[in-house]
């Protein structure tokens, strides 16, 4: 398969991903706080409202060395990766760690993260579980509001509604020049790969908001005027838990396949909605953080398979892969479900069982080309 | 190593136990009267479904029972040919593969039925609103997930997590309503004051079972609490658990224990060997008893009396499990293991690693520093995947309780 000529924008966001640290390193040499976080379901646009810089924590696919002394084997690893970096100093630039209530990995690491990182504190937003439902409505805006009494203290600055509502419009930017992007996609062939996409993806999650966006339209007008080689191998869609590195998007692509979309949180998840601006922004946050029961962690299930079918027709997709990151429970459940139902419509399906350190490759590639050949048959 | 089927060495228990196969009986008359079936979680209230005299089956305790009775490896591996991985929750799985199975034992024929309604939620685990959850699709049954808050504020619940958790337990009472079933007020009052009645009689026994010696096998203990799930006939179960708190009581005022000369008192924490429960009364040979576990905390019955108020029977049920140490952060655990290792005497603690198990191996590491810390016991954490009989090794669970035990011994001067 020809591959296209990369855009020295897409070098520019990789570089960033290069040394992600340096990001926040950055930030803080302004004299600025640092709250890393994890999942989707912590509200950015509060912490920038506090002047502060929301600092997504990746994975790294180094093995885990420190972390199995105080997690099990059997734990998450996604979840194992991070606290390890966390106890091999490599996040010791965080100030504060916010989390969110999804699954039984993500409370196992705010227990532990309280217990062992004592110079960083965290906290556990206590989402409800149960979204698309309005009787959660004054729960939820109150754990909101409390979250964010929490971000004022940590920064010492009053957050104001004006605060929030600007946030939110910067982060409703990045969000919308994303899904432009991702729209390119849909072309055939897509005028971005996967392996760009999610990394232009990561990196501008990570970057402050405001330096992401110009490039991103920047990278947007490049990418309108890119010349991109045939390529009549099959639609892909991948769907997933998290995935943080581009290996095994790149061994689909190299196996002929063609990844058109992904459902991942480092990726679509993050910035398929956008926040109503239009009333009160808790409120509106409330609402745009209800809305994304999209993951396996949370209920109803049906808003994520209803979503993936609709993408599925979308993106004219011929074939779904679903990277179960091991021992991601939420997922594992779901893969069987999610298979039926796209049996049902004919829409061939492979789960993939992956390590977070990506061992087993080759058998991963012996799997992904024996799936496309069968696509392609 | 043959593993042998648990016998109960209480005679109180040993009635328990047959109420339990009555209670089978009963969900299977209630079926035939046209009820429908309901499939829920064991921490959904039970409450709500004595008051609506619900026909109930418990997926948690059917994949226990098919563990007891040495069928986990078979079931698992149905659920793993209808696609389920073999890193989620063994206990679970037992259940999906009967669920899946087209012939079933005949073991387990009287205890399933299949379901008409599914009410999962995520207490305490991800497992049992994933599961049940896919039990609802398997059947096109109707399922309903009620959302507990984990329990982040500690002692002090905001008013806002009881309202929320208020308005889900309503939604649970809609769900039921909706499909035949229908609640009377004054009956959920009745139902609430049971449990509370209920609790603070199982308090009482807890004092007995705390006595030097210990008084009441590990499996019996299990058993027991399981009792009030399964069978609805109120006045026999107090009358149970009376005769079991007289008992007890008779027991340790004559200084019986279920070991002579008790040298050592264990607690059991993670998931017990329910392949092998017999593995929880292995140490006895060293003259040393399993005092206390946590299978308890699953069952919904050790609530805090003090808490539960009749006249505000679903606020108080909400707060109640809300301060349950079942609910899953790691304080409300920690306390119930503080707590237990100082009432029970406590000199080693015992953190099994059940492979499968997404919640309680990620806690075992931190549980054991704070303990340790804070009282000097000793915890040995080991793998011991003892719900699924293809990887449960019985002689390695025992070198490792012999192992702990020596040193435990050592360490006492015994």
């Amino acid at each position: 398969m020809e591959r296209m000529a990369t855009l020295k924008t897409i070098d520019a966001f990789r570089d960033v991903l290069k040394d992600p640290a340096k990001v926040a390193m950055d930030w803080k040499s302004q004299g600025k706080k640092v709250v890393g976080y994890r999942c989707l379901f912590v509200p950015e646009e509060i912490i920038w409202a506090a002047g502060m810089l929301p600092y997504p924590l990746y994975g790294t696919p180094e093995p885990i060395r420190l972390a199995d002394s105080y997690f099990q084997s059997c734990s998450c690893e996604f979840v194992r990766n991070l606290f390890d970096q966390a106890l091999d100093g490599k996040l010791d630039f965080l100030d504060y760690l916010a989390l969110s209530n999804t699954c039984d990995a993500s409370r196992r690491v705010f227990d532990h993260w309280n217990q062992y990182i004592t110079a960083c504190p965290a906290y556990l937003i206590n989402n409800p579980q149960k979204l698309l439902d309005k009787t959660n409505r004054e729960y939820y805006i109150a754990e909101l509001t409390a979250f964010k009494q929490q971000m004022e203290e940590l920064s010492g600055k009053m957050i104001t509604d004006t605060g929030i509502r600007d946030a939110i419009e910067l982060y409703n930017e990045t969000r919308s020049l994303l899904k432009e992007l991702c729209e390119l996609r849909k072309q055939n062939p897509p005028l971005i790969t996967s392996e760009e996409a999610l990394d232009v993806s990561m990196a501008a999650i990570l970057m402050p908001k405001d330096q992401a966006n110009p490039l991103l339209q920047q990278l947007l007008s490049e990418v309108k005027e890119r010349e991109v080689p045939e390529n009549d191998g099959p639609r892909i869609l991948v769907t997933g838990s998290t995935l943080d590195n581009p290996v095994l998007i790149r061994m689909i692509e190299e196996e002929g396949g063609q990844v058109v979309i992904d459902d991942l949180c480092t990726t679509s998840r993050y910035f398929w909605d956008q926040v109503d601006n239009a009333g009160e922004p808790m409120e509106s946050l409330y609402r745009f953080l209800n809305r994304r029961a999209l993951c396996a962690c949370l209920h109803p299930m049906e808003a994520r398979f209803d979503h993936l079918f609709k993408l599925i027709d979308e993106y004219d997709i011929e074939a779904v892969i679903d990277f179960n990151l091991k021992y991601c429970n939420p997922f594992m459940y779901e893969a069987p479900l999610l298979r039926k139902e796209l049996e049902a419509q004919d829409i061939p399906f492979n789960v993939l069982e992956i390590g977070h350190d990506m061992s087993g490759h080759g058998q991963l590639r012996t799997r992904i080309q024996a799936f496309i050949e069968m696509i392609e048959f | 190593m043959e593993i042998e089927i648990p016998q109960v060495e209480n005679p109180v228990v040993e009635e328990m136990q047959l109420e339990i196969a009555n209670g089978f009986v009963r969900m299977q008359e209630q079926r035939a009267e046209g009820k429908p079936v309901v499939w829920r979680s064991l921490l959904v209230p039970a409450e709500i479904f004595r008051a609506m005299d619900v026909a109930t089956v418990y997926p948690d305790l059917l994949g226990g029972n098919i563990g007891v009775f040495g069928q986990s490896g078979k079931y698992c591996q149905i659920a793993e040919e209808n696609g389920l991985s073999r890193d989620i929750c063994a206990v679970h799985r037992c259940t999906l593969g009967l669920a899946f199975a087209e012939g079933k034992d005949e073991l387990f024929e009287l205890a399933f039925a299949p379901p008409d309604l599914v009410v999962g939620c995520n207490f305490p685990c991800v497992s049992y609103s994933k599961s049940t959850q896919h039990v609802a699709k398997m059947y096109n049954a109707p399922y309903h997930f009620l959302d507990v808050p984990i329990n982040t504020w500690g002692d002090q619940i905001p008013d806002h997590a009881i309202k929320y958790y208020v308005s889900q337990l309503k939604g649970v009472i809609e769900f039921l309503e909706m499909h035949g079933y229908k609640l009377d007020m004054d009956r959920l009052k009745e139902e609430v004051a049971f449990t509370k009645t209920l609790n603070a009689l199982i308090d009482e026994i807890d004092t007995y079972k705390r006595a030097t010696p210990s008084p009441m096998k590990p499996y019996d203990s299990s058993i027991a609490l399981t009792v009030p799930l399964q069978i609805t006939d109120k006045t026999r179960i107090l009358d149970l658990f009376t005769r079991l708190r007289d008992d007890l009581k008779d027991r340790v005022e004559k200084g019986v224990g279920i070991v002579e000369n008790e040298k050592l008192r264990l607690m059991w924490i993670g998931n017990p060997p329910i392949v092998d429960f017999n593995l929880l009364s292995y140490p006895e040979k060293h003259g040393v008893v399993v005092a206390k576990g946590l299978l308890e905390l699953l069952t919904g019955f050790s609530l805090d009396p003090d808490l539960i108020d009749p006249d505000n029977p679903l606020e108080s049920i909400a707060r109640a499990h809300l301060l349950s140490p079942a609910n899953p952060t790691h304080h409300g655990m920690l306390n119930y293991i503080l707590n237990t290792v100082d009432d029970y005497k406590i000199d080693g603690i015992v953190a099994v690693v059940k492979r499968s198990c997404g919640q309680l191996p990620a806690s075992l590491r931190l549980s054991k520093d704070e303990v340790f810390d804070k009282t000097g016991v000793p915890t040995a954490i080991f793998n011991c995947e003892g719900s699924d009989d293809r990887e449960y090794d019985p002689v390695d669970a025992r070198a490792n309780l012999d192992t702990f035990i020596e040193t435990l011994l050592v360490r006492k001067g015994a």
